[in-house]
């Protein structure tokens, strides 16, 4: 099918790969249904666009390549909602702040969006974790990348 | 909004299922313990109002692509390569990992 987005034009996907986030996102309550497009010229960033308004679309990344040692909880809630019967079927994303000044960019660690590819459903979840933060700076966790260990990442 | 007062070890209840009991106070830190259904999410406002802030920040962000690639263009190449080498890095551990186990 072919959806109208703001900022990619028309694009094609493929109806099986529209996700459905019954709750929407916490502050975008409205939108729930997404597609991931992935635009060449930011790769690895990938963009959560909605179906639903057709300008929103939110940045979003691998969190284990900024933080390897990244590992949370999913509450029981939370997997009855995504019907996740097997944690192999969670696919994790974090969700990016890209500022005015590109440096200040940050990645929310505190509220994974975690996808069950069996269903396409989708939940951004909040970590009853307070050692990781909603702004952390990517800037800083490109410089700790390869020199090991993923301190900045949780506080 | 309903305003009671409620002295350290007391309780109150929300509804049938929800316990709310003041288990310390210390200054003005107050330790309170929740009991409640697991369906029931419990989360700091400040934290769920940063995430729901963090979300809208983000929906502005395609709206810099454009000026920081002719701003910033060496230092979001920089960078975005830089995430590029890792991804393919663990990629390539990946596949010799797989490898591996068959051998």
């Amino acid at each position: 099918m072919i959806i109208p987005t703001a900022h990619f034009g028309e694009v094609e996907i493929d109806e099986a790969k529209i996700l459905t986030f019954e709750d929407g996102l916490p502050g975008l309550e409205e939108d729930t249904r997404f597609a991931i497009l992935s635009n060449e010229e930011s790769q690895p960033i990938s963009w959560l666009q909605s179906l639903d308004h057709p300008e929103i679309a939110l940045p979003v990344i691998d969190p284990f390549l900024l933080c390897p040692d990244y590992a949370f909880d999913v509450s029981d809630e939370d997997i009855e909602k995504l019907d996740l019967k097997d944690i192999h079927d969670a696919f994790v994303l974090s969700v990016l702040v890209i500022p005015k000044n590109v440096r200040d960019m940050t990645i929310n660690l505190s509220a994974p969006v975690v996808i069950n590819v069996r269903n396409g459903k989708g939940r951004q979840i909040i970590l009853d974790d307070k050692k990781y933060k909603v702004r952390v700076p990517v800037a800083q966790l490109l410089e700790q990348s390869g020199k090991g260990g993923d301190g900045l990442c949780s506080s | 909004m309903l305003v009671l007062t409620r002295k350290l070890n007391e309780a109150l209840k929300i509804g049938d299922d929800v316990t709310v009991t003041v288990l310390s106070i210390d200054g003005d830190r107050i330790r309170l313990g929740i009991e409640a259904p697991e369906e029931i999410r419990i989360v700091r406002k400040e934290l769920l109002e940063e995430i729901e802030q963090a979300n809208q920040l983000a929906t502005q962000s395609i709206y810099f692509l454009k000026e920081w690639r002719r701003t910033e263009k060496k230092y979001v190449e920089n960078s975005f390569r830089q995430l590029k080498d890792i991804a393919e890095g663990r990629e390539a551990q990946e596949i010799k990992a797989q490898e591996d186990e068959k051998l």
